[in-house]
């Protein structure tokens, strides 16, 4: 981590950090809290490489917990000492349904010239808590203490929950295509606290839980299919726009162990086909790379699209097995990336007022909006080997080729001869005996 | 002896046409017969199932795969360059041409090899007829072995009985119906087989060099071939000799020749060398463990990654190197070391599949006349039918219900190779010892004048 | 290879075996039979044990309160059900989402080849509804699944209502790793096998089935909850399932472990545990025990609706509540903490379960018998199979008094030894034929026989069935004047008949070994004694007596006395022909194999042998 250093004589510009804490009350009852830290350094940091080259990697096994959360607070300047920082409890923060963190970083421009390279570092905490297991069922939710966001849109008259202590503070932002109202509370304000010297934010919800929101692209992932031999890999895209199609790019990474057939590759919406205008298809090699696929598939309004693939599943060598092979591997999401028309205008005035997380993907069309979506990883079964017993297996083996051999050895080296029977060992000593007596043998 | 001879003599000149007319009917019979159940199988639901078969079809000869080359070749990206695709690039245009009848095409595959080893079993009938006849009436063999001549109206059967042997094998049939190109494989060895019978040295190097390129193996039948057409122009098999290097050094360049150009006519219809691992590179260093009938899979899947690159080269070589010893006992009978070649390479090689098995049984008929020397072939047929049956259920129960692993199936595969082993040796040893009494009498008499019996020693 | 090479040795070998055939045999039968009745005897069998290290202590502290509260859920349930008459959809919706579950339903339909006694009609609509409990910031990779079947009568309703309560206490804890699936299925198993095909988007039945939305990822194992009573005096668990496919046995030791945890008496095949299992009646209900075990195992069905599970790889139980007069009573949260303790434990599996034994026999929760030990009673009647097909192939070959070795004089020089295999292919293909046709006529002929008999589908297509089976007796007696060498081509064909009769049993037995052990036990004597020598009347009793047909009446009428329900012959008789009908409707149902082996192999396999007892 480079250390922070005061930016050099030539350029007027400083760095800067930024928090921020947005809470979304959902009609399912649960609460979704999203922090941002912003920290900008105005040096060069390093050389940036050429952005044609786009890498991809993903560990879908692994699970965040606090062991990740911890390095990740002592990325921001004052650790988990002060600001909104402080309020990151582990014990809280894995107490939800939902968790997320993440860290970005890229280059940004300052003023309109973009004379000066300075680099932005973005830290983003997500979490939902859940109305269930935090609340104990119980519809109401608090927490206290800087900037905090609080979305108001589903109620702006209440009706839905009760926000206290009320604010008059209020802002518009677009979000995801969508114009959100935010109640404000400024923390750095004083008249917000009041006497006591702790915000204490209560929402209270009024009414019974009204119908799940859907989001406008979503989608999901199965293996369908039994058995260790065969399967097929089913991802379902959602569009839940009501009268727009727009296209949407499918990139799917599949471990070289499932061997995919890509003639089996069938697309559909609406029970009708759907061939992709694009597809891009790299096979995998054993052991050394996965088969990349990726599609560009229009997707009809208000549709389910299916994307199905076969694939086989191969027997690797004992040494390539985890040490719970019977756990099953793991498949990484597939990405979908599409632009998705948004139901608002947007405005493209970049101001240093808006809300943090409002201002993250910037594009340049008006009415539509970069959305990354990740589907669930997947877990498949191979087939194992027995791993007791390599010893046995190469005796074995080595033995039936040895019968091969030991009889063809046979019966190429030898010949046939008339075989003179040989005496039984008592019949011999018999005869000695016999011998011996001057009586004839046997 | 005298009458003996005389009434083959007879029997002989009365042959030729009207032994092959009387011979087209049952022959139809048998092809119309092959053709309806291979026509019935690929209607019904099973056809499905048996093209996953593991058994059946292998990572080099399965349709699917194929299906999946060309696939890729028109997304615009090289069969090679994945995994998954393993046959020759001329086969691929082969391929290119009829994968819409596929079906009528591994019929047709079938009636050919069927086609081509009944006329090479008969041609080479004849010789042998013609041969004992001679070797008769030059009172060659002892007297006591008339039983051990064989008469014309078992050799007249003979090649029907090889044909219904191919057509009529469980065996093939599961291999037509899996549309495996195993296939046009064994068809390429059949018409190997017929050319080198007659006599034609130029197409039978031709055939041994397509059947090369395919799959390496069958350049060991390099030998046999030699030693049979040698025999046919008289050059004795003597290594001092001018005119058997000369003969030899002619056959050789006809099939390195020929090699080469199928080599190069791949490179230049695909344009690079990439499918030269892809193909040869696959076969020898065997990187894919899916289960098949042999013993190469789960005993690389359990090797020690040190001894993994010794013993795959000590299992190639095992299929190669019986070639030289087998050629110097046999070098009088170069189409039983032809069969042999064959039953080594289809147990011993990397992926073998049903369809390998098929072909060399559908030689068995010829050597019928070695039935009473066998000793084991009651077991060893007993063990052969039940590891069959046994195969599909152990690995349903491995691979579906989950209850047994994978060392039931394995089980099975070292049974089903020890009885393919045994019953190749059983008939090695019924061979040897039929030459064995043809030259020192059937009825052998120990010192005392008691009825003897035979051993190796 | 000293054996297979030295002739002497081969000769002595061969001529001990053929000379010793028949008392060889016979002593292998007995020993067979002796060894399976040994099975049960305390000393011969094992302690079960948990294999599977995750799931090894019970240091779960279960703290499942609400059972009364499930009571009152079952009651309203059993209401709602009564009011629609069929399951209660929208509320068994409501109630799921009220409980924080994500909530879906799937709807099926399925034509019955013939309708059967429970379901008067040809078509079977119906409705499953199932929640999935998410398992906190987990990706949906794996899933656990509870199901309960909603029955059309009063029974199953606490199954429902348990399962509710359980849905809302799971929900609030922050320990699951895996997502659990709570599932309430319609007409029992066929909608169980509609959402199983669903989940996993296959169509092995021809059913039709509404795509699911809602999955949890790979399902790792499965529960059935039978409960049709407030209170319970035992649980009984039932492990048997599709094909005789058994769950893994660390399932059961779970349950057991639990139920002695939870002070809950547990049984299997309802008959409970004791203590002292060395003396004679602990021994009788080992055996009784174990029985009841083979004898369900070998039918094909799955008993629970667990039993659809086993097929994709889904280890699964049913536990089913039993309330008979006892003194000592459970209450329903004593079971919900149970069955929260082995959810838990199954919470923390890390691998599927795959340490501990799939073939098994259970004499009783505590004890059992693995494949390496009750394979051998099976090994020892397939052996008589072995020896007799030597003894008829030594016999074959010693025809024209050739040696051993190969080298004799030939009595019969120009004619061929061994009688042409076509000569036998004749009673082959017909038997065949007949198996054909009992496997698929029966069925397709229902209407026919409706319009001509006053009997309705049900009875129409058994009793077609057994009219088949019984005229395929009359058939063998012309099929082989053809053959001039008939003499010995009696040998032959039972040459072919034995080997195809071992091949079967083995391949039968390794997939359901009660299945093959109870075919092997009537079958067997019948081919291994069967010649066209013996008395005709007589062994033709002997060979009725011991068909399949009649092998699946004393099965019946043994099931019923080992379950302490001894029926009449006429009742006997009446469950009789329901088990033909349920056997043919699980195979179209639910892909059982008992019925198209019983008609396509078994029954063709007999015909061959009663062919042979009336050669000429």
């Amino acid at each position: 981590m480079p250390t922070l250093t005061l930016a050099s004589a030539r350029s007027p510009f400083r760095d800067e950090f930024a928090e921020e804490l947005a809470i979304r009350p959902l009609h399912s009852g649960d609460i979704h809290a999203s922090f941002q830290f912003r920290t900008v350094w105005g040096v060069d940091l390093l050389q940036a490489t050429d952005p044609r080259f786009l890498r991809y990697a993903i560990l879908p096994r692994e699970i965040v917990c606090t062991e990740n959360l911890t390095p990740w607070k002592k990325l921001l300047p004052c650790g988990s000492k002060a600001g909104l920082a402080v309020l990151l409890k582990s014990e809280k923060l894995f107490h939800s349904s939902y968790f997320s963190q993440a860290v970005h970083i890229r280059p940004v421009c300052q003023g309109m010239h973009c004379t000066v390279p300075s680099w932005e570092m973005r830290q983003t905490l997500n979490v939902v808590f859940d109305l269930y297991t935090s609340g104990q069922g119980k519809r109401e939710w608090s927490m206290f203490k800087i900037k905090i966001y609080v979305d108001v849109t589903d109620s702006p008259q209440g009706e839905l929950f009760e926000l206290s202590p009320p604010t008059p503070l209020l802002s518009q932002a677009v979000v995801l295509g969508d114009r959100r109202t935010y109640s404000v509370y400024d923390l750095t304000d004083p008249g917000t606290f009041g006497k006591v010297r702790s915000l204490n934010l209560l929402v209270r919800w009024k009414a019974d839980n009204g119908d799940m929101l859907r989001p406008l692209l979503h989608g999901e992932r199965y293996v369908a299919g039994f058995g260790l031999q065969t399967g097929e890999i089913h991802t379902l895209i959602y569009n839940n726009h009501p009268y727009r199609a727009f296209p949407v790019l499918l990139l799917e990474t599949v471990p070289w162990y499932l061997r995919l057939y890509i003639h089996t590759l069938t697309v559909t919406s609406k029970n009708r086909e759907n061939k992709p205008s694009y597809i891009h298809y790299q096979p995998s090699k054993d052991r050394l790379r996965p088969h990349l696929l990726e599609m560009l598939v229009q997707l009809p309004p208000n549709s389910v699209t299916e994307v199905t693939v076969q694939f086989e599943r191969a027997l690797l060598k004992w040494t390539e097995y985890p040490p719970d092979p019977n756990h099953g591997f793991y498949v990484g999401s597939s990405v979908l990336s599409a632009l998705v028309p948004s139901l608002v205008a947007m405005d493209t005035n970049i101001t240093q007022e808006h809300p943090l997380f409002s201002s993250f993907f910037l594009c340049k069309e008006e009415s539509s909006y970069f959305m990354r979506v990740y589907t669930e990883p997947l877990l498949v079964n191979l087939p194992t080997p027995d791993f007791s017993m390599p010893y046995n297996v190469i005796c074995l083996t080595c033995t039936v080729v040895a019968v091969g051999y030991g009889s063809f050895y046979n019966l190429l080296t030898r010949t046939f001869q008339v075989e003179e029977p040989s005496q039984s060992l008592a019949k011999r000593l018999a005869n000695v005996i016999r011998r011996w007596r001057g009586v004839p043998q046997l | 002896v005298s009458t003996l001879s005389l009434c083959f003599r007879i029997n002989r000149r009365s042959g030729g046409l009207f032994l092959q007319t009387k011979m087209a009917a049952p022959l139809t019979l048998l092809v119309i017969v092959a053709v309806t159940i291979r026509a019935v199988l690929f209607r019904s639901s099973l056809a499905e199932l048996i093209s996953e078969r593991v058994e059946v079809v292998s990572p080099l000869n399965s349709w699917k795969r194929v299906v999946e080359g060309l696939a890729l070749l028109d997304l615009g990206v090289s069969p090679y360059s994945g995994d998954v695709f393993h046959e020759t690039p001329l086969t691929i245009y082969l391929y290119h041409f009829v994968i819409d009848y596929a079906e009528i095409v591994c019929m047709v595959t079938d009636g050919i090899t069927a086609v081509a080893l009944y006329l090479a079993v008969q041609v080479y009938n004849k010789n042998v007829f013609r041969k004992q006849k001679y070797a008769l009436e030059a009172d060659r063999y002892p007297h006591d072995c008339l039983e051990l001549m064989q008469t014309p109206k078992e050799l007249f059967y003979v090649p029907l009985k090889v044909a219904m042997f191919y057509l009529l094998s469980p065996f093939t049939i599961l291999s037509c119906v899996a549309k495996s190109t195993c296939g046009i494989n064994n068809a390429i060895v059949a018409l190997f087989v017929l050319c080198t019978i007659k006599g034609s040295a130029l197409l039978s190097a031709i055939f041994l060099a397509l059947a090369t390129y395919q799959s390496i193996y069958p350049i060991t039948l390099f030998a046999p071939a030699l030693i049979y057409l040698l025999q046919r122009l008289y050059i004795p098999v003597n290594l001092r000799r001018q005119s058997f290097w000369l003969f030899t050094l002619q056959y050789a360049f006809m099939f390195v020749g020929s090699l080469v150009v199928i080599v190069g006519l791949s490179f230049f219809l695909l344009g690079s060398w990439d499918y030269i691992p892809s193909v040869y590179g696959f076969i020898l260093s065997v990187p894919d463990l899916t289960p098949n009938i042999g013993l190469f899979w789960y005993f690389f899947a359990e090797m020690f990654e040190h001894f993994r690159l010794f013993f795959i080269c000590v299992f190639q070589i095992n299929v190669f190197f019986y070639t030289i010893p087998l050629s110097i006992k046999l070098k009088d009978h170069p189409v039983f070391l032809m069969f042999m070649q064959i039953a080594i390479i289809s147990i011993f090689k990397s992926y073998p599949t049903v369809g390998d098995i098929a072909l060399y049984m559908a030689f068995l008929p010829v050597w019928s006349h070695l039935y009473r020397f066998l000793r084991n072939i009651f077991m060893v047929s007993c063990v052969l039918l039940a590891c069959s049956a046994l195969f599909p259920v152990l690995w349903h129960l491995w691979i579906y219900a989950g209850s047994a692993n994978s060392n039931f199936y394995y089980a099975i595969t070292l049974l089903f190779n020890v009885g393919q082993v045994l019953l190749v040796s059983d008939y090695f040893y019924a061979y040897l010892r039929r030459e064995h009494h043809l030259s020192h009498g059937l009825y052998l008499k120990k010192k005392d004048g008691s009825e003897a019996t035979l051993v190796l020693k | 290879m000293g054996l297979l090479s030295d002739p002497n040795r081969r000769r002595a070998l061969t001529n001990l075996l053929t000379r010793l055939n028949t008392p060889i045999c016979v002593l292998c039968y007995l020993a067979g039979v002796a060894w399976f009745m040994g099975l049960a005897f305390e000393p011969f069998t094992l302690r079960t044990y948990m294999s599977e290290n995750a799931m090894g202590s019970t240091m779960v502290e279960e703290r499942f309160p609400a059972g009364e509260r499930a009571l009152v859920t079952a009651r309203e349930f059993g209401a709602h059900k009564r009011k629609s008459g069929a399951m209660p959809v929208d509320w068994l919706v409501k109630t799921m989402q009220s409980r924080g579950l994500e909530v879906y339903t799937q709807s099926f339909s399925r034509r019955l080849p013939f309708p059967d006694e429970n379901k008067e009609r040809y078509m079977v609509r119906g409705t499953n509804v199932y929640g999935i409990l998410r398992a906190p910031r987990a990706p949906r990779t794996e899933a656990l699944v509870l199901s309960a079947p909603c029955s059309p009568d009063n029974s199953n309703n606490q199954a429902v209502g348990l399962l509710l309560g359980l849905a809302q206490y799971f929900r609030s804890q922050i320990y699951w790793a895996k997502d659990i699936i709570f599932l309430v299925n319609e007409h029992d198993l066929i909608g169980m096998q509609a959402w199983l095909e669903a989940y996993h988007h296959t169509n092995i039945t021809g059913m039709d089935w509404a795509p699911l939305h809602g999955r949890g990822g790979s399902i790792q194992a499965a529960l059935s909850l039978e409960l049709s009573s407030d209170v319970v005096t035992s649980l009984d668990l039932v492990l048997e399932g599709l094909n005789g496919q058994l769950p893994n046995l660390d399932l059961a030791n779970l349950f057991y472990t639990f139920c002695q945890k939870q002070d809950i008496l547990c049984t299997i095949q309802e008959k409970l545990q004791r203590s002292d299992w060395d003396s004679v009646s602990g021994y009788s209900q080992a055996v009784q025990t174990m029985a009841l075990m083979v004898l369900k195992q070998a039918s094909g069905r799955p008993w629970g609706d667990h039993g659809l599970f086993l097929r994709y790889h889904i280890e699964s139980a049913t536990i089913r509540g039993i309330n008979s007069f006892r003194q000592y009573k459970t209450d329903t949260t004593t079971v919900g903490r149970l069955l929260e303790g082995m959810f838990r434990k199954l919470n923390n599996l890390l691998e599927r379960l795959h340490q501990s034994y799939f073939f098994y026999l259970l004499p009783s929760l505590s004890r059992f018998v693995s494949i390496g030990y009750y394979m051998p009673a099976f090994g020892f009647l397939a052996v008589i199979l072995l020896l007799r097909a030597l003894d008829l192939w030594v016999q074959l070959g010693a025809l024209p008094s050739v040696t051993e070795d190969g080298v004799g004089s030939r009595a019969l020089p120009l004619q061929s030894s061994s009688p042409s295999l076509v000569s036998i292919l004749t009673p082959v293909v017909i038997s065949h034929l007949t198996g054909a046709a009992l496997y698929t006529l029966p069925v397709l002929s229902q209407e026919l026989a409706v319009q001509h008999f006053p009997v309705s589908e049900t009875e129409a297509v058994v009793l077609t069935a057994i009219a088949i089976y019984t005229a395929g007796l009359a058939l063998p007696h012309n099929t082989h004047r053809y053959s001039s060498i008939a003499k010995q081509g009696w040998r032959v064909l039972k040459l072919v008949a034995v080997l195809y009769l071992a091949v079967l049993l083995s391949c039968t037995a390794l997939i359901n070994f009660s299945l093959g052990f109870i075919l092997a036990l009537t079958l067997v004597p019948v081919a291994a004694f069967v010649t066209p020598h013996v008395p005709k009347v007589l062994s033709a009793v002997v060979m009725v007596l011991l068909a399949p047909g009649c092998t699946l009446l004393y099965c019946v009428f043994a099931f019923q006395e080992l379950q302490e329900a001894p029926v009449s012959l006429i009742d006997g008789w009446m469950l009789f022909l329901s088990v033909i009908s349920q056997g043919m409707l699980d195979h179209a149902l639910y892909g059982s194999l008992v019925y198209p082996l019983l008609a396509l192999f078994i029954y063709p396999c007999w015909l061959i042998l009663w062919n042979i007892l009336f050669w000429k």
